[in-house]
């Protein structure tokens, strides 16, 4: 993944960074975490394992959410939701005119992809979900796992520690990822989203209440109606922070309306699983959207 | 009624029925039950269109077990055993001269594809577990599931009703799979052995105090040295004879000492989750075995 070759676009007044390549079906990529987070500078090159062997045989693109890498950060204090997460990734598919996505999410960004797809289908092909406590029924482990992350944060130890403490084996945090989120947390705009969300305090006032209302909201969707479009659910058996109960439990919610639904575990995996295994990742992701009727 | 690629060999003194179709990495399937079973006269045949599936992207090599479709029964008493059954998988390969292959086994075919894998993990490139209680920690359904069963056993009936239970829907139960499973069990040779396991008692006395000897000898191997090579478990969400939790609980054992151990699940699918889930089944094993 060369992070030279990033493109920007305004979506609705947002300027948005991603990344595009090859030919063919269209695979859309979003990572996880959130703006201002204190424990890591998530972006689009939490992919780039990934990017390029994908690139080869479908049309990949990964595109930083609103407030992350270096897409601008929400308009007002109100903005700091994950609504305007949803909101901001299903008009960047309409401004590129994408038809027939199919989009990857991970962690928050897999709440991301299935709010996405309850929300308005029109463009998705297919939901395919990653390690997600965001949406998983249940509390994750975050808390636990990452009580002790060092301090000053944000600094390419704490980073590294972070994510290392998510994975199964720290081989998966490579030098030219963490250059990118150490690129990425020097911003000027992530130290502000840093402040409101941490200092500020919406992180507790708007950020989580409003996720976990919605979250609910989600769950009934679920149950009632079902996302409409085939579900892929992948998970690390070793994830420390999205536990695989929550995946067997979120499998249980999502084919209660949407038979289409599968779940593919890998071994020796945190929550990174398609940093662990970028070429069984890779394989099992093409030949599921090369292959979908 | 001939399976497309249906052979004969002789192994070890004993006939044996196989399918040989298409080029490319091997894959061998080795389908479930066992010799002498009242409920369903299962074989190769069980695979169905799985075979052509593959043999568009594969050498696929089906072969019937000991004592199973058109593949001889046991030579001696003693032989009415998982390990006999074991020991003759191993010999048709190497009589074949398959050195080394994919190795798929669906229900007591995954306890025989773990068991060959974690014995001579030279044999196998990579082992493909498919929803199989026998390979499996823990207890089945099978007995409440097919409690009450229709009698006469083994008639088209009987079987077609077992086959049913054994699904998530009965629309994978055609008739041409029922015929060729009546036909099978109609073979004097089949008759033999439903009496050896049932009246002689073999099932009782032999077949499963073995099995449940060489389950737990299996488990002690997967977990101190591990099964040594890439392993994927397929299992159908709704089998209503082999459940999520066991399937679990195999994979924690699979997975503690290889790393490249992987699981699949397929939704709408019961026991036989190939024939269900038909094209997500050969996409999956594919996947894996480009990886593998």
């Amino acid at each position: 993944m060369d992070f030279s070759q990033a493109k920007f676009v305004d979506v609705d007044g947002i300027n948005t960074r991603y990344f595009d390549k090859g030919e063919g079906d269209i695979v859309v990529l979003f990572h996880g975490g959130n703006f201002g987070s204190p424990h890591g500078a998530d972006c689009a090159a939490d992919w780039n394992l990934n990017f390029d062997g994908l690139a080869k045989e479908c049309r990949v693109i990964a595109v930083d959410k609103i407030g992350q890498g270096y897409t601008d950060n929400p308009e007002t204090d109100d903005d700091y939701t994950m609504a305007r997460v949803v909101k901001h990734a299903l008009k960047f598919l309409e401004v590129l005119d994408l038809d027939d996505c199919h989009i990857i999410g991970h962690s928050r960004g897999a709440y991301l992809t299935c709010r996405m797809t309850l929300e308005d289908p029109s463009r998705i092909k297919s939901n395919i979900m990653v390690d997600t406590s965001t949406l998983g029924p249940g509390q994750g482990r975050n808390h636990i796992v990452f009580t002790d992350t060092p301090l000053p944060f944000l600094t390419r130890e704490s980073q590294r520690w972070v994510m290392e403490h998510y994975s199964y084996n720290s081989k998966c945090v490579t030098e030219d990822w963490l250059d990118e989120l150490m690129r990425v947390a020097a911003l000027p705009k992530y130290i502000e989203s840093c402040e409101k969300m941490e200092d500020g305090g919406l992180n507790q006032s708007v950020f989580l209440p409003s996720h976990g209302r919605e979250k609910s909201e989600t769950f009934d969707w679920l149950m009632e109606r079902g996302t409409g479009r085939p579900n892929f659910l992948i998970w690390g058996h070793n994830d420390p922070t999205a536990t695989i109960d929550q995946g067997f439990a979120l499998f249980d919610m999502l084919i209660h309306k949407e038979p289409r639904t599968e779940m593919h575990v890998f071994n020796e995996s945190g929550h990174f699983t398609y940093r662990e295994h970028p070429a069984a990742f890779n394989r099992l992701v093409l030949d599921y959207v090369k292959n979908l009727p | 009624m001939a399976l497309e690629g249906e052979k004969f060999i002789d192994v070890d003194g004993v006939r044996t029925r196989y399918v040989d179709r298409g080029a490319g990495e091997t894959i061998v399937l080795f389908h479930g039950g066992n010799f002498g079973s009242t409920g369903s006269a299962d074989a190769t045949d069980d695979w169905g269109s799985t075979i052509d599936d593959i043999a568009k992207w594969g050498r696929v090599v089906a072969i019937d077990k000991l004592g199973q479709g058109y593949t001889g029964n046991p030579k001696s008493d003693d032989d009415y055993t998982m390990a006999a059954v074991v020991d003759h998988a191993h010999q048709t390969l190497r009589t074949l001269g398959i050195e080394s292959a994919h190795l798929v086994g669906h229900s007591r075919g995954g306890y025989l594809t773990c068991r060959l894998t974690v014995d001579h993990p030279e044999l196998a490139k990579s082992c493909v577990i498919v929803s199989s209680n026998t390979c499996a920690p823990g207890t089945g359904g099978n007995e409440k599931v097919f409690a009450n069963k229709p009698t006469p056993s083994l008639t088209a009936e009987s079987q077609r009703w077992v086959l049913e239970k054994y699904s998530y829907s009965a629309d994978c139960v055609t008739d041409e799979w029922v015929d060729a499973l009546t036909a099978i069990a109609q073979q004097q040779s089949y008759a033999e052995a439903v009496d050896k396991m049932t009246q002689d008692g073999y099932l009782w006395t032999k077949f499963l105090p073995g099995l449940l000897t060489d389950k737990e000898d299996m488990f002690r191997l997967l977990q101190t040295r591990g099964i040594q090579r890439p392993v994927l478990q397929i299992w159908g969400y709704n089998d209503p004879t082999v459940s999520h939790a066991q399937a679990y609980e195999l994979y924690r054992i699979l997975a503690e000492k290889e790393r490249r151990a992987r699981w699949q699940t397929l939704n709408e699918a019961g026991h036989f989750c190939y024939r269900e889930q038909r094209k997500r089944f050969n996409e999956v094993l594919r996947s894996f075995v480009a990886n593998a």
